[in-house]
Parts: structure tokens; C-alpha cells; sequence
């Protein structure tokens, strides 16, 4: 997730006057609602090149239709996520298990949390895998799952939230998942996004109707793919500076993230000997608002499964998402952030000698 | 074994445990740490310290409600 675009305010207001009726409506301006709808899942489609796009009002029942359209159209025996995808994403894919009556697998993953060869290998029957293109925690791109896919018969569907724009996109995918809020874009409207341009089959019994916010979503989406393929490399230069200057400036860290096969933007920073939940408030005053994976600062009190699933230390953990057109200055400033807020809780916590 | 320290960090949450032995690795000059900890989120963050420390993890056991991590804080060569 990343601020607002400056123009969201604009979009949604010009749009919520142009389409203020259900795209259901029998009447005129319910088919300019209908028209603008179609207009804004036909350019999320042609920006991502998909066959087709619609919308959901949120990733996990993004996810709910994504899955059970495919089980609609082919006999799929089983459903699989794998160790390291979104809470919200596993939820999604076992209700969808529920519903369907298959079991939900879940993969696992090596130690930069891509899907293991030995868990692929072991699914013998044809399987729906929900699974991230980029991990929204560690930014670790996925593994290549063509021949797999192909071997198999399984459908893949991608959880590509985090990682459109920052990367270019596999063609091995069915269906893939996005959330305009990953770009500056709103909030409930995401898109399915998929392979094929045959009509869904599993019709959803209450029909999309967030023109706005679909119509918002779509200019989004525009404005941010024309500028992702520069800010990938300036996030990438950004992120190593932050990981030489922290590791320069602190002991007892460790960073996940980064690097040729990873997400430009994503980096995971644990710490020893630290509160969590001190660093990310001491950030915050600082203007830096950073995401956590550690028990103390989650809702859940539990740590972060990505983390726990990698071997990586979930204490001290916060983790970092670049918008893009940061300065170098900023980064500098960020990293100065880190090192100072790290050395004052651990003084006061008494572990700096540590 | 005498030159065996016990450390009980029961009762305590992360990042305590690993905190407790750390300070107890830090103060003792025994080898050999046993840490008691009941906070579910030692069993990931004890191995990260042990690998980010380079320690041994020698073995992690379940005692009822809690679990006894048997680490090796030095290596027998000094190093």
C-alpha cells in the first residue's frame, strides 16, 4: 500500500456524478454506470494484458471468484496456497475449499520462501494453486511455475497485488489478483484479472457496483504503468542503500529482500534485542510509517508466518514498502531513522550492550 | 554437567527470551545454555539467534508447557 494519488479525489468525485446508478438500472444513466464499469475492467485487462478483468470489492473475494470460476469450468481435486501467501489469501482459499469439497493444501517454501521442488513434485492431482507472485513481506519473486502448471494440469492463480508494475509478468498464470490500493489507487475495487476472455461462469449472486471507485481504479492503473518502469530501478538503487547503510550501521540485523530476483521495493528488517512495536511508534513520529511482522506489534499477537516459514528472526521486525519518486535524500534520512530509533530502544531496554 | 547455565524465561514474551539468552550468553562463561521459554515465538526466533550468533542449536524439546532449547553458545575451539 502506498498514499493516495494526488488525482484520486478528482477521479472518484467526477465519476461518482457521471455513474451514481446501479450498472443494473434498466434506465439511461443505469447504462452509463454499466458502460463505464466494462470501460474500466477492459483497460485493467489491456494494461495487464489479460483476456479479461472484472471487479470485486476486496482481495479475498478477488480471490473467492477467481477460484471458484475456474472450478466451475474444469474438475479441479484440490486447492493449494502455498507457507508464505497474505492471511487474506489463505482464508479465501479455504473457504473455497469448504465450498468445494477439496482439501487445501498448503505448499512449502526454501529459505527465500519460493515454492520448494519437493512440494511441487508431490501434487499428484489437478489442483488450483493460489499463490504470490512477489511476497508481500520479503518482496522473493516466485518461482518459474510453467512446466510445472503444464505437467500437472493445475491452474495458477497469482496474488500479483504487490508486485504489478514492479516486475514484468509471467505467462504462466490463469487468473491473476490485483488491488489498486498497491498503486495509490482506492480501495474496493479490486480485479480479477484473467487468462481467458470467456464470460465467468460462477456468476456472483450480488454483482460488482463501486463504479467510482472501478472507474478510479482503472485511471490508477493507468497513470501508475506508465511510470513503474523507471521507478523500478530507482527503488531497487533505493533499497540497497538502505540494506548497506543499516548493516553498516547497526549489529545484530538481518534483511530480507532486495536483490535481482526479488521485488524492487520490498525489504523485511529484523533486529535483535529490540520491541517491535517501540520501533514502528518511533518511526511513525518520525513520519515514517513501516509494517511489522513481529508477534507484539501485530493484532493477532501472533508472528509473522512468512518470517517464521524462512527461518528468519521475527522479533525486531519491520518492513518496508518504497513508493516510488522517493529521493535519494529521503532514503538517507529514512536510513538515519532506522539506525537512530534501533540504538534508542535498545538503550532504553537496556540491550545495547548486547 | 557443571558448566551448564539455566536460563528461565517463562512467563516472558518476545523479545525477551531471545534478550534473556542473550545477556546470559553474554555474562557466563559456560558453553552450554539451557533456556526455558514458554512464548511460541522462540521456537523461530531461538534458531535465528543461534544462526545470526553463531551458536548451535543443539535440541528443542517440549516439557509440558513450555519448551527446554539446549544451545551451544561457543564453539569448543574459541571460536
Amino acid at each position: 500500500m502506498r498514499p493516495a494519488s494526488p488525482q484520486i479525489g478528482q477521479w472518484l468525485a467526477t465519476s461518482a456524478q457521471r455513474a451514481w446508478a446501479s450498472p443494473a438500472a434498466g434506465y439511461h444513466e443505469g447504462k452509463v454506470s454499466q458502460s463505464l464499469l466494462s470501460e474500466s475492467a477492459a483497460t485493467m485487462a489491456r494494461l495487464f494484458g489479460a483476456g479479461s478483468a472484472r471487479f470485486e470489492p476486496s482481495p479475498g473475494s478477488a480471490v473467492r471468484s477467481a477460484v471458484m470460476d475456474l472450478a466451475a469450468s474444469e474438475h479441479f481435486a484440490a486447492v493449494a496456497t502455498s507457507a508464505v501467501d497474505a492471511d487474506v489469501v489463505r482464508v479465501a482459499v479455504r473457504q473455497c475449499a469448504d465450498a468445494l469439497g477439496v482439501p487445501h493444501t498448503t505448499l512449502s517454501v526454501d529459505s527465500e520462501g519460493r515454492i520448494d521442488t519437493p512440494s511441487l513434485a508431490a501434487v499428484d492431482r489437478p489442483t488450483i494453486l493460489v499463490t504470490n507472485l512477489g511476497n508481500q513481506e520479503i518482496g522473493t519473486l516466485q518461482t518459474d511455475l510453467a512446466d510445472w502448471a503444464t505437467a500437472t494440469g493445475a491452474a495458477v492463480v497469482l496474488d500479483a497485488r504487490c508486485a504489478l508494475g514492479w516486475t514484468d509478468l509471467p505467462d504462466y498464470w490463469d487468473a491473476l489478483i490485483a488491488d489498486p490500493r498497491a498503486w495509490g489507487g482506492p480501495g474496493g475495487a479490486c480485479a480479477v484479472l484473467t487468462r481467458s476472455s470467456a464470460e465467468p461462469r460462477d456468476v456472483d449472486t450480488e454483482p460488482f457496483d463501486n463504479v467510482p471507485a472501478a472507474v478510479a481504479a482503472a485511471l490508477s492503473a493507468e497513470q501508475w504503468m506508465s511510470v513503474a518502469g523507471a521507478a523500478r530501478e530507482s527503488a531497487r538503487a533505493h533499497l540497497a542503500t538502505i540494506g548497506r547503510r543499516l548493516h553498516h550501521g547497526l549489529t545484530g540485523i538481518e534483511t530480507h529482500g532486495g536483490g535481482p530476483s526479488a521485488l524492487p521495493h520490498v525489504l523485511s528488517i529484523s533486529v535483535l534485542y529490540v520491541d517491535a512495536e517501540a520501533l514502528q511508534s518511533a518511526l511513525d513520529k518520525r513520519g515514517f510509517g513501516v509494517g511489522s511482522g513481529s508477534a507484539c506489534a501485530s493484532r493477532s499477537g501472533e508472528p509473522s508466518h512468512v518470517l517464521a516459514a524462512i527461518g528468519g528472526l521475527t522479533s525486531g521486525n519491520i518492513r518496508v514498502g518504497l513508493p516510488p519518486g522517493l529521493s535519494a535524500d529521503t532514503i538517507e534520512r529514512f536510513a538515519d531513522a532506522v539506525i537512530d530509533v534501533v540504538t534508542e530502544v535498545r538503550e532504553e531496554m537496556g540491550t545495547a550492550w548486547l | 554437567m557443571s558448566d551448564e547455565l539455566l536460563v528461565d524465561a517463562r512467563g516472558t514474551r518476545c523479545p525477551y527470551p531471545v534478550i534473556e539468552l542473550a545477556r546470559a550468553a553474554a555474562s557466563s562463561p559456560a558453553a552450554h545454555v539451557v533456556l526455558l521459554a514458554d512464548d511460541p515465538v522462540a521456537l523461530t526466533d531461538v534458531p535465528a539467534w543461534c544462526r545470526m550468533r553463531h551458536a548451535e542449536l543443539l535440541r528443542v524439546e517440549k516439557c509440558g508447557d513450555h519448551w527446554r532449547f539446549e544451545i551451544l553458545t561457543r564453539h569448543p575451539d574459541g571460536r
